[in-house]
């Protein structure tokens, strides 16, 4: 009888518990909105030359090339190699306070991307240290100081192609708004500096970053060269405050960590996902989709001077790094008001 | 045979789940049902606001502009989906009871992760470790005592609470929410359900190094240890408490009852031991487990005191899995009612009852 009742009971009580388990594991995605559809023809060159990224370099002369699509599909069959590929924008009307982003699709093996002349992302990595990333989707995050919102803005996309198709291949074409985005006072988000490894913290200590090598933030590190490195890295910026903020509690926001992080301010611990315990990334593996916005205490921040930030993540299997959303300081202030907003969406 | 077998392999595996939904729940309701009354429900809409500011906790701050939230309810489901960090949750309520020498106690259910709770603008209590050296607490049940010096009887009052979460849900997530003092029990000359003094062997040794003669730590009994902020916590531990016999009480023989503890206890009233486990096992030969075994000694009339203030105190270990003085009733019975209680804690278990003892605890 009790034998019975007992088997029973755990026939009935195992499903639920996996259910359970189930039902929490709830997946987030970043809700990007188009707003200006750039599909459509590019100005497009093959070879390879530094001054073509310039915002006012004279291309009237290049081929027209029909984006997205390979080139072989465009007249340019067999060509491997580098190629450049150039557009122009205008900002829409009322998106002038939200976080930008440039979406390019797929793109066949490598690209850099430049703005008005500036650099605001790379995935895979030319020769001679070549690897292809001809499955990353290309989103990246356009700093709004490098932008002429009243007039043109250029778009210059250096690719490499190793073999096979080459070019913006497919997918969405568009300049996007992250409706979600936390709209920081003080962006932190391009080139940062990185080293794979641990790094011993030493408050006051002077930082030599110049033998670091440099990633874009936010992105995974898997596309900035680091292909299949699981374990710890550290990612380090200096930065320069001029009173902007002097007596505000400020928040870093660091956007989505795959999997945990370690933050340090000026040598001192100012927050972090947990210890680095692969353990506590396979029993709670939502970690990677956790926001991340550490309240820094009053005096963390050096107010009128230099501040380095270091942050240490470990990513145990799969993608890594500091790799979705807005990147830098905000006030408490502003923090509060973009979740109260956000709540009422 | 094969019956015999298939048993034991569900009862590990029951084992390993019970341990594991005992650690990941906080579950409030195991004390509530009937060692205390409510006096002010505080469930329904709070006041809100993610952020972190110290002027929260005060009484008089103007919170006109904050949201309104549901509590208990993770802030996820409340609309700040994805949001980790700070936030300071606040309520007001009034009550006019007559409340001299009534224990009274905060219940905040339970708090994903950590917390600090503020009356009327005075430190009441908090679990775990704020940023940036996280510790969660997000499986302890949040009962503090209110001083009720700190309370404005027949006028305003004012609960702050700050929460820090760090990943996942977070808030004031689920539980018994409300301000409650201990329940009567007829059966008792002096009921001892409330705030005790705790420390386990490791604070005691701390403490005597340091020459400090009061102990620091209070712990709500009747409840598990661990789910009152001694989360990993087996071994040694004491609790202790002072309490006066009613005038009127006369020269009968009195009782201390303690309920139900995991495991073993040993007892001692003003100094001088007075019972244990392995006492009430000799003298009734029962073949439950120790934690099954209802606790009740003789006070000795030589030791009581009639006129002042009696110490009990109760060193308790335990093994393994939940530990402590983790069911009541407790408190001071005549011998007559003693009889009673204990009848009323011998009654046969339930096939419910049988059923969870096949979880280990």
């Amino acid at each position: 009888m009790r034998i019975s009742l007992t088997t029973n009971i755990i026939r009935l009580f195992t499903p639920i518990l996996i259910l359970l388990l189930a039902i929490s594991n709830i997946v987030y995605s970043q809700e990007l909105k188009k707003v200006t559809d750039l599909q459509g023809d590019w100005k497009f060159s093959i070879g390879d030359r530094s001054e073509w990224n310039h915002k006012d370099f004279e291309d009237r002369d290049w081929e027209k090339i029909w984006v997205p699509s390979s080139w072989e599909n465009q007249g340019f069959h067999g060509y491997d190699g580098y190629a450049w590929y150039r557009t122009s924008f205008k900002i829409e009307d009322g998106v002038s306070t939200m976080p930008l982003y440039l979406s390019l699709g797929y793109i066949d093996d490598v690209d850099e991307v430049y703005i008005n002349g500036h650099l605001i992302g790379k995935t895979g990595n030319f020769p001679e240290h070549y690897s292809t990333a001809y499955n990353a989707k290309r989103t990246y995050r356009i700093p709004w100081d490098i932008l002429d919102d009243s007039g043109d803005n250029s778009i210059a996309v250096r690719v490499y192609d190793e073999g096979g198709e080459g070019g913006i291949i497919s997918g969405d074409i568009a300049i996007m708004v992250d409706v979600d985005a936390i709209p920081v006072d003080y962006d932190l988000q391009g080139t940062w500096k990185f080293k794979i490894g641990d790094s011993e913290i030493v408050e006051n200590e002077e930082w030599n970053f110049s033998h670091w090598d440099e990633i874009i933030v936010p992105s995974i590190w898997e596309d900035q060269g680091y292909k299949s490195y699981n374990g710890i890295a550290t990612y380090a910026i200096e930065f320069n405050l001029n009173n902007e903020f002097e007596g505000e509690r400020m928040v870093l926001v660091l956007g989505k960590i795959d999997d945990l992080d370690q933050v340090y301010l000026n040598g001192k611990l100012v927050g972090q996902s947990g210890d680095f315990n692969k353990n506590t990334i396979i029993h709670h593996s939502k970690f990677h989709q956790q926001l991340r916005g550490y309240y820094l205490p009053l005096d963390a921040l050096n107010h009128n001077g230099k501040n380095v930030l270091i942050v240490k993540v470990l990513d145990v299997f799969g993608q890594g790094g500091l790799y979705n959303g807005s990147v830098g300081l905000i006030t408490q202030n502003h923090y509060i008001d973009y979740w109260r907003t956000r709540r009422k969406r | 045979m094969n019956d015999y077998i298939m048993l034991r392999k569900n009862r590990k595996h029951l084992r390993i789940i019970a341990f594991v939904l005992f650690v990941i729940l906080c579950n409030s309701e195991r004390v509530f049902a009937n060692s205390l009354e409510e006096i002010v429900n505080l469930k329904g809409s709070w006041k809100f606001s993610i952020g972190d500011k110290p002027e929260w906790k005060n009484p008089n701050y103007n919170d006109n502009d904050w949201d309104k939230v549901y509590v208990p309810r993770s802030w996820e489901s409340n609309g700040y989906e994805d949001y980790n960090g700070f936030a300071w949750y606040r309520t007001e309520f009034e009550f006019s009871d007559d409340m001299s020498d009534e224990t009274l106690l905060l219940s905040l259910g339970c708090i994903d992760d950590i917390d600090e709770v503020y009356i009327n603008g005075h430190f009441v209590g908090g679990f775990g470790t704020m940023p940036p050296k996280v510790a969660t607490a997000f499986n302890m049940e949040r009962r503090y005592e209110v001083p009720l010096e700190i309370l404005n009887v027949n006028s305003t009052n004012h609960i702050a609470v700050r929460v820090y979460d760090y990943y996942n849900e977070g808030g004031i997530v689920s539980g018994p929410i409300g301000l409650y003092k201990i329940a009567k029990d007829p059966l008792l000359e002096v009921n001892l359900v409330g705030f005790w003094f705790f420390e386990t062997e490791e604070e005691m040794k701390l403490r005597k190094e340091n020459q400090e003669e009061q102990i620091a730590g209070k712990i709500f009994v009747p409840a598990y240890w661990e789910d009152n902020g001694y989360r990993d916590y087996d071994g040694l531990a004491t609790y202790s408490k002072e309490f006066k016999l009613p005038q009127n009480i006369g020269d009968e023989e009195l009782y201390i009852v303690l309920g139900f503890i995991d495991d073993v206890d040993h007892v001692y009233l003003n100094g001088k031991k007075i019972g244990s486990i392995n006492t009430l096992k000799k003298s009734e030969g029962s073949d439950l487990q120790f934690h099954e075994i209802f606790r009740g000694y003789v006070l000795p009339q030589e030791l009581l005191k009639y006129d002042d203030n009696n110490h009990i105190s109760v060193l308790v270990y335990d093994k393994v899995g939940g530990g402590g003085i983790y069911k009541g009733p407790i408190g001071v019975a005549t011998k007559e009612n003693y009889e009673i209680i204990k009848q009323r804690n011998l009654k046969r278990k339930s096939n419910w009852e049988l059923f969870l003892d096949s979880f280990g605890y």
